[in-house]
């Protein structure tokens, strides 16, 4: 199935004047024309004078699109306004995932997103460091901006994982917002700060 | 004028993840501390899954929106979607005496989000479901 992701932004102009814009990403076709549709309308009746659309994240557009795209121009011109097509596009962070061992523990360091952007891309590799006998794993979130629960899922699966086969996991050092999430979620007893080698050298006696 | 950002999405994790983002780039140029913006992603992606889950498959085609306001003292987020009724304050919570990571993952991501907001609200009209979620500057 098709996807479309709308993302409207609309700022006041020094001299009281509106400017909106609207990124696309995804296809605009058949089965998403009606979004945009909908979208485009919604922004012509408040008449901003500026309609930036950025298109540069859209991998397809449809011939019907275009044309509301003609009929939407018209509509802007016909008050004074304008619309404008640009093909800027910002690159999303993700997430990346690194590895070490610490004298038998492992270190398993995440950074950027735990959330849906991410944690399919990283899963499988992070699990199976919780499946050697008897782990020690310590879960490295200084560097993590997100955590949502489908990372917390991940997490507890390693937890799980590792405690099975009689390990110990920690997680080392999350970032504020992150610990608070992980706080509300209940794992507060997970949580550890400090230096890394002085956390694993508890984890290994644990 | 306050500062606003509006997302329309469609049903997939692709979509979800296209929203972040533009919320990403949109605080990017915002001063709002990073434990506000994650909060407000953490609820855009709580909120688009739950919908992605469990709501009608016309919803689905009509899509789900949210929009992002900021305001002297917080940032409000509303998401808005034409499925059935449903009231993210009823979900009851899991259970204390069981140990977190024994519990039933599912309903995680809203006990995240009622615990973790300074205010968040639910009202049915006109047969859409609206939720508004407030945190803090």
């Amino acid at each position: 199935m098709s996807s479309l992701t709308i993302a409207s932004r609309q700022k006041q102009l020094v001299d009281g004047l509106v400017e909106a814009v609207v990124a696309l990403s995804g296809t605009l076709d058949k089965s998403t024309i009606r979004l945009f549709e909908d979208e485009i309308s919604t922004l012509l009746a408040k008449k901003p004078h500026r309609i930036i659309l950025e298109t540069a994240a859209l991998n397809h557009i449809h011939g019907q699109a275009l044309e509301c795209l003609n009929r939407a121009h018209l509509a802007q011109l016909a008050h004074g306004g304008e619309l404008v097509m640009v093909n800027k596009h910002e690159v999303t962070e993700s997430l990346q995932m690194e590895d070490r061992d610490l004298e038998g523990v492992r270190v398993v360091k995440v950074i950027g997103h735990l959330d849906i952007r991410g944690v399919s891309s990283i899963e499988n590799r992070f699990l199976q460091h919780f499946e050697a006998p008897n782990p020690r794993v310590l879960v490295d979130f200084s560097a993590a901006d997100s955590l949502s629960s489908l990372g917390i899922r991940m997490l507890v699966r390693g937890i799980k994982s590792a405690a099975a086969r009689g390990g110990r996991t920690l997680i080392l050092n999350p970032t504020p917002p992150i610990a608070s999430a992980l706080e509300t979620a209940g794992f507060a007893h997970y949580i550890a700060r400090g230096i890394d080698s002085e956390i694993a050298e508890g984890l290994r006696n644990l | 004028m306050k500062e606003c950002l509006t997302l329309r999405i469609q049903n997939s994790d692709h979509a979800i993840a296209s929203a972040l983002g533009e919320a990403t780039s949109w605080f990017a140029g915002l001063e709002i501390p990073a434990a506000t913006q994650y909060f407000m992603r953490l609820a855009i992606e709580e909120l688009g899954t739950n919908w992605m889950k469990y709501s009608s498959q016309a919803s689905h085609a009509d899509g789900m929106g949210f929009e992002l306001l900021l305001c002297a003292d917080r940032v409000v987020l509303r998401a808005t979607d034409t499925g059935p009724a449903f009231n993210p304050l009823d979900v009851p919570p899991p259970p204390e005496s069981l140990p977190p990571e024994k519990r039933d993952p599912g309903g995680l991501g809203i006990l995240l989000l009622r615990k973790m907001a300074d205010r968040m609200s639910y009202e049915r009209r006109a047969s859409m479901n609206i939720v508004t979620i407030e945190k803090n500057r």
